[in-house]
């Protein structure tokens, strides 16, 4: 072997074993012990002596013999020299300087060997690999850190076809295959494959639950069922996530595809051992037969993944075979998703306000903001069409922020025209989907110092559902904002299942009950009973009680007469835009707004 | 001498043979993993009188001739040699929970081996017996040459456990406490004599084509030349199409052609154990250095043969002109299965012929010790030569 060979070798085994083994260096020392003796090691040579200022700091290869320490200085000069070591005999040494300290008091690496002298290629060989132990001593670190990252960039190349932790073919594995149908069709006869786009109903709950290691777990026993059921010709893959597909045919028929549906369904219903427990994990199955003409795989696998979707919504554990029409609703759900998020950003929301009244005195304490869409070519849509899209799409946290603004705003405004709005509260309400607890403080204190509004006249309203399942940063948040004055309240109380008593504990300034509690409660002993103790211990507590949905006035005669405070609702005014507020400011003068059944009122043409 | 089947009453058997009414200076045992070692260690002591330390371990098969011509090879159950005679000397070490600090066990072992022995004016040797499954043995070289130096060779071997690769045991008796069968242990005994002691190493593989760059993880080697290293390997070798797909097979062709790491004094080779079909990596016993540069390397049945010999009078050599008196040979399992049943004997006959009809005893191991020059001294798929004037 040639010497250049050699000392390639030498080098790279060197470099490789240093940063290998930087693990177990918890000492300098302990590094250049280490160090040298590799060195030794490449060299053949028998003694190894490091020199650290001048000093001898590591000394290997003398077994219980003595340190010759008088010859070792005799030879510590840098270059060759022959030397006479006990216990060894007589011996070639080699000397090199190395790391960046004086000449005086310098660091030195110094070799011997017996049998045969250090030629001119190994003295530069260990020049450099001297070199190498102190740049990686100074570096360790980097080295370290260099070393993760390549490893991990080969692995994720090996890697580029499966998936690591069910040992079956991944998404570009899949698509590969899905495209090689499609590619062998000829001539326009085409045999017909099927893809099968399944997920696991329970995977987050056991993922939550147990644990990670759990749901990965569950994710080897369901790829090992997965691929015990299948005929041995069909492509079993794990797509990412607990996401998975399963290619059947060429040929198949679409009745085929649903008879293997359903065997994947019947296999996964048994329970699963994870971490020592039995799980289930019903599945979601969507079917898409193709490829049609100009169909890629790609789009086969989306449409699968679209009848999925589908299949899901309409109950678990199902399957549900591809039509275009399932497209078509998607793209329409995406167009009014990118139109909102359109609007929210471009000023296509507004804000309409619902007066909050005192049923005894008809006399208006606050106004609540309900945010109102006018989609740009469509026209006014109601909340209920756009929130739960809003949620969906993640832009809620946006929209809340914005009709919080845009009520401050307005309130601020009010405030400095008129009189009247004095001393009327602003309700605001944030989502419980989504809600980023831990921001809304700063979100609060930021619209309401830009725009002026004291903290006293903002009532966040907060669904029962989002606080009573609060974690701490919820109730921290909440805390927080209480403390500095905004009030709160908790909206449509009677839809979750919290009790009276808890919900009252958290704390809160006003409780709204929910319409269900309050249509045809005049008509109605049992729901009247109901009233009458969330009323009462409101009152015992402190808690202001707000009837939402009073239409008539017998109702509103109800509540009153079981000790309810306030109300809103038709019966009084629909949500108003701010002309017709403002008009209310107006006409009241320097006295509080007053209102009375909303005949008195002119019909209000907002939704 | 003697290997027999069964455990105390084998011990005991085998022990009468080899001890022959003197007095040893050491009684060394290497026994095939399904005998209880302490069973055969009970056996061995009621031959042998206290106060002569008793080593030995747990194998992959063992070998021996007799000067009465007698040739075991193969997984015959138990060997056991005496050393003794005037001259002679023996001091024993033992370190376990190797694999939490395998450089600090070899230290330790060695440590106590060679603490107070007599300098002979002949040869001197530290003989381990280790762990072989208890991570990279050159740790166990370097902490032995800690204590060793330059001045004291190295030699021994891995306990095995006939490829079943779960657990290997080393036998530890220091002659007055009791004698245990350990496992994760490294067992070291210094041998000094008035004679000379020699130690012969070789392996007889060579080289094929360009090195390629290994990336590895422990005893995995995960890649060659940035590729998965097993599609580099069948590439680069060409075995037969079974080998392919075959893990069996695989194995089989895979015991010809192990990996090289080029030393100044040599290659240093690693066997391949296997192949891992589904991961695409090659699986060996040894620790392979990660970041490394290696050669795949080719032999056959009369390669290893030839090494056999160069072997053994590498270690008579040492001798210098001395009658050879005994060898012990620390012989790679993976050259047991390239040699096969038949090729096992006739090594070991070749090995006897070469000695001159001495007593040969030794085990198939799960990696060798030898160190005469230099630092390094762990080897695979190599034959090193113990040999006593």
């Amino acid at each position: 072997m040639a010497a250049t060979d050699w000392i390639a070798h030498q080098l790279v085994g060197f470099l490789g074993e240093l940063t290998a083994d930087t693990a177990g260096w918890p000492s300098r020392r302990l590094a250049l012990q280490r160090g040298a003796e590799r060195i030794a090691e490449a060299l053949d040579a028998e003694a190894v002596w490091v020199l650290w200022h001048g000093r001898v700091v590591v000394h290997a290869g003398f077994g219980s013999a003595p340190v010759p320490w008088a010859q070792l200085r005799s030879f510590a000069a840098p270059g060759t020299a022959t030397v006479d070591l006990p216990a060894v005999g007589p011996a070639f040494a080699l000397t090199v300087p190395f790391g960046d300290a004086d000449a005086a008091r310098a660091h030195a690496l110094v070799l011997a060997r017996q049998g045969a002298a250090f030629d001119r290629e190994e003295v530069v060989l260990v020049r450099s690999l001297a070199r190498v132990l102190a740049l990686t001593l100074r570096s360790v670190d980097a080295v370290r850190a260099e070393r993760r990252l390549r490893q991990r960039s080969e692995r994720l190349a090996a890697s580029a076809l499966l998936d690591p932790l069910t040992g079956l073919p991944n998404r570009a594995a899949f698509l590969d295959a899905l495209q090689r149908v499609g590619a062998g069709r000829v001539g326009g006869a085409v045999d017909q494959v099927a893809v099968l786009f399944m997920d696991l109903d329970g995977f987050k709950l056991v993922n939550d639950t147990l644990g990670h290691h759990a749901g990965d777990e569950l994710l080897q026993a369901v790829a090992a069922r997965l691929a015990a059921v299948m005929r041995s010709d069909a492509l079993v893959a794990r797509l990412g996530g607990d996401e998975f597909a399963v290619l059947v045919g060429p040929p198949v028929r679409p009745s085929g595809a649903e008879a293997v549906a359903e065997r994947v369904r019947s296999a996964m219903a048994e329970p699963f051992e994870v971490a020592g427990r039995r799980v289930t994990a019903a599945t979601s199955i969507g079917i898409a037969v193709g490829p049609r003409v100009g169909q890629g795989s790609a789009e086969l696998l989306a449409d699968a993944d679209l009848a999925m979707y589908r299949a899901k919504a309409e109950a678990v554990g199902r399957h549900r075979v591809f039509a275009p029409w399932m497209r078509d609703e998607v793209v329409a759900r995406t167009e009014l998703e990118q139109a909102l998020r359109a609007s929210i950003s471009e000023g296509g929301l507004r804000c309409a306000y619902q007066p909050i009244v005192e049923l005894a005195t008809g006399r208006v304490t606050g106004l609540e903001a309900l945010v109102r869409w006018e989609r740009p070519g469509v026209g006014l849509l109601p909340p209920a069409v756009f929130l739960p899209v809003a949620v969906e799409a993640g832009v809620i946290g946006l929209l809340d922020n914005w009709v919080l603004g845009e009520a401050c705003r307005q309130l601020a405004a009010w405030r400095a025209r008129f009189p009247a709005a004095a001393d009327v509260n602003l309700g605001v309400n944030v989502s419980g989907h989504q809600l980023p607890w831990r921001d809304l403080p700063a979100m609060v204190e930021r619209a309401t110092t830009v725009h002026g509004v004291p903290r006293r006249r903002l009532l966040l309203e907060v669904s029962e559902e989002a606080v009573t399942g609060a974690d701490d940063d919820a109730t921290a948040a909440l805390a927080e904002l209480r403390r500095a004055g905004t009030l709160l309240a908790i909206d449509d109380f009677g839809t979750g299942y919290s009790s009276l008593r808890r919900v009252l504990d958290l704390p809160i300034d006003v409780l709204k009950i929910d319409r269900g509690f309050v249509a045809g409660l005049h008509r109605d002993t049992r729901l009247r009973a109901v009233t009458t103790t969330i009323c009462r211990l409101g009152n015992d507590l402190g808690v202001d009680v707000v009837a939402e949905g009073v239409e008539v006035q017998g109702e509103r005669d109800a509540l009153a007469a079981v000790g309810c405070t306030y109300g809103q609702g038709y019966f009084w005014a629909r949500p108003l835009d701010a002309a017709q507020v403002e008009q209310l400011f107006e006409e009241a003068g320097a006295s509080p707004v007053h209102l009375g059944p909303v005949a008195a009122l002119p019909p209000v043409p907002v939704a | 001498m003697a290997a027999t089947p069964a455990a105390a009453e084998a011990g005991f058997e085998a022990a009468c043979h080899a001890v022959r009414g003197r007095r040893p200076a050491l009684v060394v045992a290497f026994a095939n993993g399904a005998h209880d070692l302490e069973e055969v260690a009970r056996g061995i002591r009621l031959a042998v009188p206290s106060g002569v330390p008793l080593v030995g371990c747990s194998t992959a098969g063992e070998l021996a001739a007799g000067g009465d011509g007698r040739r075991v090879a193969g997984s015959c159950g138990l060997v056991v040699v005496a050393l003794g005679g005037d001259g002679f000397a023996v001091r024993t070490g033992v370190a376990t929970g190797a694999s939490a600090d395998l450089r600090g066990a070899g230290e330790r072992a060695a440590r106590a081996a060679v603490s107070g022995a007599a300098g002979h004016t002949g040869g001197q040797v530290v003989l381990l017996l280790s762990d072989g499954l208890a991570g990279d043995q050159q740790e166990v070289v370097r902490g032995a040459y800690s204590v060793t130096g330059a001045g004291l060779p190295l030699v021994g071997g891995c306990a095995g456990d006939d490829l079943r690769m779960e657990r290997t045991t080393q036998l530890y008796g220091d002659g007055h406490g009791p004698d245990r069968a350990l496992t994760d242990a490294v067992v070291a005994v210094h041998l000094s004599s008035d004679a000379p002691i020699g130690v012969g190493v070789h392996h007889g593989w060579t080289p094929v084509g360009s090195p390629v760059a290994v990336s590895s993880e422990g005893t995995r080697v995960r890649y060659l030349d940035g590729l998965p290293a097993l599609d580099v390997y069948l590439e680069r070798l060409q075995p037969p199409r079974a080998a392919r797909d075959d893990p069996a097979a695989f194995t089989q062709f895979a015991s010809t052609h192990p990996l090289g790491f080029t030393r100044r004094s040599g290659t240093s080779v690693r066997f391949v154990a296997g192949g891992d079909f589904r991961r695409r990596e090659l699986l060996c016993v040894a620790h392979v250095p990660d970041d490394s540069l290696a050669h795949l390397m080719t032999g056959d049945r009369q390669s290893v043969l030839d090494a056999t010999e160069a072997a053994a009078r590498g270690a008579l050599h040492q001798l210098g002109g001395a009658p050879v008196s005994g060898v012990i040979a620390f012989d790679c399992v993976a050259r047991r299965g390239v040699l096969g049943d038949g090729g096992v004997l006739a090594e070991v006959e070749r090995l006897a012929a070469t000695v001159a009809g001495a007593p040969v005893a030794g085990f198939y191991t799960y990696g060798e010790f030898a160190r005469t020059t230099g630092v390094t001294g762990f080897h695979n798929q190599t034959l090193v030569v113990l040999a006593l004037a």
